[in-house]
């Protein structure tokens, strides 16, 4: 992969009365290891579904985060950590989804946008300044899937889950790499060690016709 | 409805937003037309925001936990509990002491049993018709063998009627009851007068014994032993030996 800049960037809200001016780590030609490095591998990492690589990212950027979400908010710590906790999150998931378009952008920027976009949906209300958006930072947040808050589960989905738990472990790993992460059956069997595809296949449409059975047997 | 493999790849590109466009013409007109299909991709779309939020659930927990161990603040200690556990200690040793360790035990109390019998009155007898309706009345109980009613009416007589005799029988009556421990603030109260001198130190040693207080009670009876002549010299020696 090609190692690009990572360039300094000011990620700005305003309202005509205050700048808020963020700056992420910059390199600089020939002077210390270059962050963009770390930041290309972390980024890497992540999208491959490495955890270790969340946690990590997710101690990297939290004094950063909170300060942020302290300057535009009156919640504690504990809420606005909460808040951080599901923005990265957030982010992880669109990014092993394939809708994070711009990764020459860094991490950053996209933990503070959708951390923004959160922190106006559950605290407008008591934001220290009003808050708004610069189109103009929204543009590379498109196609970003932001869950909704306090979404109800509907009666199939409360089926699907509960059936879920009752598949064995296997048929959830199967589902879940298939079906969510979108692996494909060679990438399947390579993991579980299967002889062939074809096993790999049978075994998957048995979970999903397992998963049914269940879903059937929970509905009633 | 099991699915072929195209409308399986199908549905998969729609999930993760990669359809061409062509691709999304089809889509959108099975999803009017084929009813099996979009019952297909409904079920998808839920079985995918499922993983999703079962994925969320985890990391949130992960990432929750992480917080807690490098950014909570620890707690402040519990006084209020560690107060409350010695102060229950304290309460437990002393019922130990008072119910356990000081109450005389059955074997104390058959010693005692052997040893004591309330000192006869000699006192009344010789006093009689001297003595108030009050005083009568208490020797009378201690005489009749009614000792509680006794140590009761002894208790109550005026502080002008009352004596080291009336004191020594009283200790006698409460020591009869079992009330050892009353009995020995009247047998060694201090006093200036040398009447049941003798008799008291025997009585306390014996309640002393009653309240398993052995070492108290021996060195009443070492005192006894050095005089021969003492009325209970020979069962201070036997009692003496018993409790060693």
């Amino acid at each position: 992969m090609i190692i690009k800049r990572v360039f300094g960037i000011l990620l700005r809200a305003t309202n005509g009365n205050y700048q808020l001016q963020f700056r992420l780590r910059t390199r600089t030609p020939n002077t210390r290891q270059p962050v963009t490095c770390m930041t290309t591998t972390l980024l890497q990492k992540l999208m491959e579904g490495d955890e270790t690589a969340l946690e990590q990212a997710y101690l990297d950027y939290r004094s950063d985060f909170l300060q942020w979400a302290s300057t535009n908010s009156s919640q504690s710590t504990t809420e606005l950590a909460d808040l951080y906790q599901d923005t990265l999150i957030i982010f992880y998931q669109n990014l092993r989804a394939g809708k994070i378009l711009h990764l020459d952008r860094g991490i950053a920027p996209y933990l503070f946008g959708i951390g923004k976009k959160l922190l106006l949906r559950r605290y407008a209300a008591q934001a220290k300044r009003e808050l708004s958006f610069d189109p103009a930072d929204e543009v590379f947040l498109q196609g970003i899937t932001l869950p909704e808050e306090n979404k109800e589960v509907d009666h199939g989905q409360m089926v699907l889950r509960k059936a879920l738990e009752q598949l064995n472990e296997t048929c959830q790993q199967i589902i879940e790499w298939f079906y969510y992460h979108d692996y494909s059956i060679e990438m399947i069997c390579q993991r579980l060690g299967y002889s062939s595809e074809e096993v790999t296949r049978v075994t998957k449409m048995r979970c999903l016709k397992k998963l049914r059975e269940l879903m059937t047997k929970t509905a009633h | 409805m099991e699915l072929n493999d195209r409308d399986q790849s199908l549905i998969k590109k729609y999930l993760f937003s990669r359809l061409t466009q062509p691709e999304e013409t089809e889509f959108s007109s099975r999803m009017v037309n084929d009813q099996d299909f979009r019952t297909e991709v409904e079920f998808h779309r839920d079985l995918f925001a499922s993983m999703r939020d079962r994925e969320h659930d985890r990391l949130k927990k992960k990432l929750s936990d992480l917080e807690n161990k490098h950014f909570s603040k620890p707690s402040k200690p519990n006084y209020t509990r560690w107060l409350l556990l010695i102060v229950l200690a304290m309460l437990a040793v002393w019922l130990l002491w008072r119910f356990v360790i000081a109450p005389p035990t059955p074997d104390a109390k058959r010693v005692f049993a052997a040893y004591f019998s309330p000192f006869e009155n000699t006192v009344e007898i010789a006093t009689r018709g001297q003595n108030s309706p009050a005083s009568s009345a208490a020797w009378k109980a201690y005489d009749s063998g009614d000792y509680m009613r006794a140590a009761e009416l002894f208790d109550q007589l005026p502080n002008e009627e009352q004596s080291e005799a009336t004191r020594f029988f009283q200790a006698n009556a409460l020591l009869y009851t079992g009330k050892a421990r009353e009995a020995l603030i009247l047998l060694e109260a201090k006093t200036s007068k040398a009447q049941f001198e003798e008799q008291r130190l025997w009585y306390a040693a014996l309640a002393y014994v009653y309240l398993g207080d052995d070492e108290q009670a021996k060195k009443r009876l070492v005192a006894i032993k050095s005089n021969p002549g003492h009325f209970k010299f020979q069962e201070a020696g036997e009692l003496f030996h018993q409790l060693e």
